[in-house]
């Protein structure tokens, strides 16, 4: 990829990792870190890595990348997100995409990046399976998991509402 | 893969997205006929799309653009090999005076007005990357130029105009590269030039005398050497081999005939480590 090539992808894709890991961290800096980390491992790879494989190498990076992040204690664990987040507080609610929101993060993160990956960016089976390390197969029991959960979620919170 | 239990929810997902066959359909009944507790849940499922929120937005993204890396033809390491190669340059060239009747004297001799003595003080350094990377282990030269610049391809860029692939993947060539970490040849692509231009071209700059030698620079870049000879100050790299390529079509050798090997053992000794 020349360095022509590798400033598209910024255009392009900085918006999408940014959304993906955002929706994941939750703190929008610490996001930015992750996102700035991700390009400046593709800038220096950036003659290795093909131009049609940057984008999903960029979310892969991100997303080791996050991972990372929140196991080396710079945010709480899984166990303390999903124990904290399971809890259904009552809350109010001013549209869908709050309400949906709010059941992503209820999710496990691996749910979550599996159903982002496919809602936001269009990515298909085997791409996400890529990304994440999964094979097909897992990436759609996860994804069929992920819609169901939210599924319920969302009914959940309506009858709270 | 069949259905089974381990993996229906794949084969749910699939039936739900309408990408299944016939077959397959007839496979899922068949299954769901023998797990019947399995069906509420295929009949309860449903898909809700997220959407994104495309107010999300990465503000900076001027930090992650990148220009191809142009570091100074001169840093520090090179200094010190530039000052070995003077102390040779003038022990070995001071031999070959004094010690007269050698084929290698006589060769030599053709090349007097030629003998290397760089002013530094007309040495430009080449522009550095302007972008402060973190790569803190990169430490090398990276010289790139233009392999036939010439008006044309100048208006093209200054007009923004595209000039064709082949004129944008053949009109740059590494010089000397130096890449500690990674020996891949780098180029400079139609939009980099169009940044680095006006900071690199048109100019004066020092360039090594060796680099004439790399293997890089054959008969198929004298267009580069020409361009590149006429834009060196004199002295540094000597206006008679410029217009001995210029007029003789010559290959990029010159400089190896002036004292003995010592450029060509000293670039190896810096590229090809």
């Amino acid at each position: 990829m020349t360095a022509a090539e590798y400033n598209n992808c910024v255009n392009m894709y900085s918006d999408g990792v940014f959304r993906f890991i955002v929706k994941n961290m939750k703190d929008r800096d610490e996001s930015a870190d992750v996102v700035q980390n991700a390009f400046e491992i593709l800038w220096r790879k950036h003659e290795e890595v093909s131009y049609e494989k940057a984008k999903s190498y960029l979310f892969t990076v991100a997303r080791n990348n996050m991972i990372d992040q929140i196991r080396k204690g710079k945010r709480m664990s899984y166990e303390e997100e999903l124990s904290e987040t399971a809890r259904v507080e009552a809350k109010s609610y001013t549209g869908l995409s709050e309400v949906l929101d709010e059941a992503l993060n209820q999710i496990p993160e691996m749910q979550r990046s599996v159903i982002l990956l496919r809602d936001y960016e269009g990515y298909s089976y085997e791409e996400i399976g890529e990304i994440t390390g999964l094979n097909e197969s897992q990436v759609k029991v996860y994804i069929f998991r992920a819609r169901k959960s939210l599924q319920k979620i969302l009914v959940d919170i309506e009858n709270i509402i | 893969m069949r259905i089974n239990k381990e993996n229906y929810e794949a084969w749910f997902l699939d039936f739900a997205e309408g990408t299944l066959s016939d077959s397959q359909i007839e496979e899922l009944n068949e299954f769901l006929s023998m797990n019947p507790e399995l069906k509420a849940e295929l009949d309860a499922f449903e898909i809700i799309p997220l959407q994104p929120d495309l107010s999300v937005v990465f503000e900076n993204k001027a930090s992650l653009r990148r220009n191809a890396r142009i570091i100074s033809f001169i840093y520090k390491p090179m200094l010190r090999y530039a000052a070995a190669a003077i102390v040779i340059l003038t022990i070995g060239y001071s031999i070959t005076r004094f010690l007269p009747g050698t084929e290698l004297t006589k060769e030599a001799r053709k090349y007097t007005p030629t003998t290397i003595s760089p002013n530094l003080s007309e040495v430009k350094p080449g522009i550095k990357t302007p972008v402060d990377n973190n790569n803190k282990n990169e430490n090398e030269i990276e010289i790139k130029l233009p392999t036939h610049f010439n008006n044309q391809i100048a208006n093209q860029v200054n007009q923004n105009q595209n000039p064709s692939r082949e004129e944008r993947e053949n009109d740059f060539v590494v010089v000397a590269s130096n890449p500690m970490m990674s020996k891949g040849i780098r180029t400079i692509g139609f939009n980099n030039l169009r940044n680095l231009q006006d900071e690199v071209f048109p100019g004066k700059y020092s360039v090594p005398s060796y680099a004439f030698d790399h293997p890089y620079i054959d008969e198929k870049n004298k267009g580069f050497l020409n361009m590149l000879a006429m834009n060196v100050p004199r002295g540094f790299v000597p206006e008679m081999i410029a217009e001995d390529m210029k007029e003789q079509n010559t290959e990029s050798k010159p400089l190896s005939f002036q004292v003995p090997n010592a450029p060509k053992k000293l670039f190896d000794s810096i590229f090809k480590n």
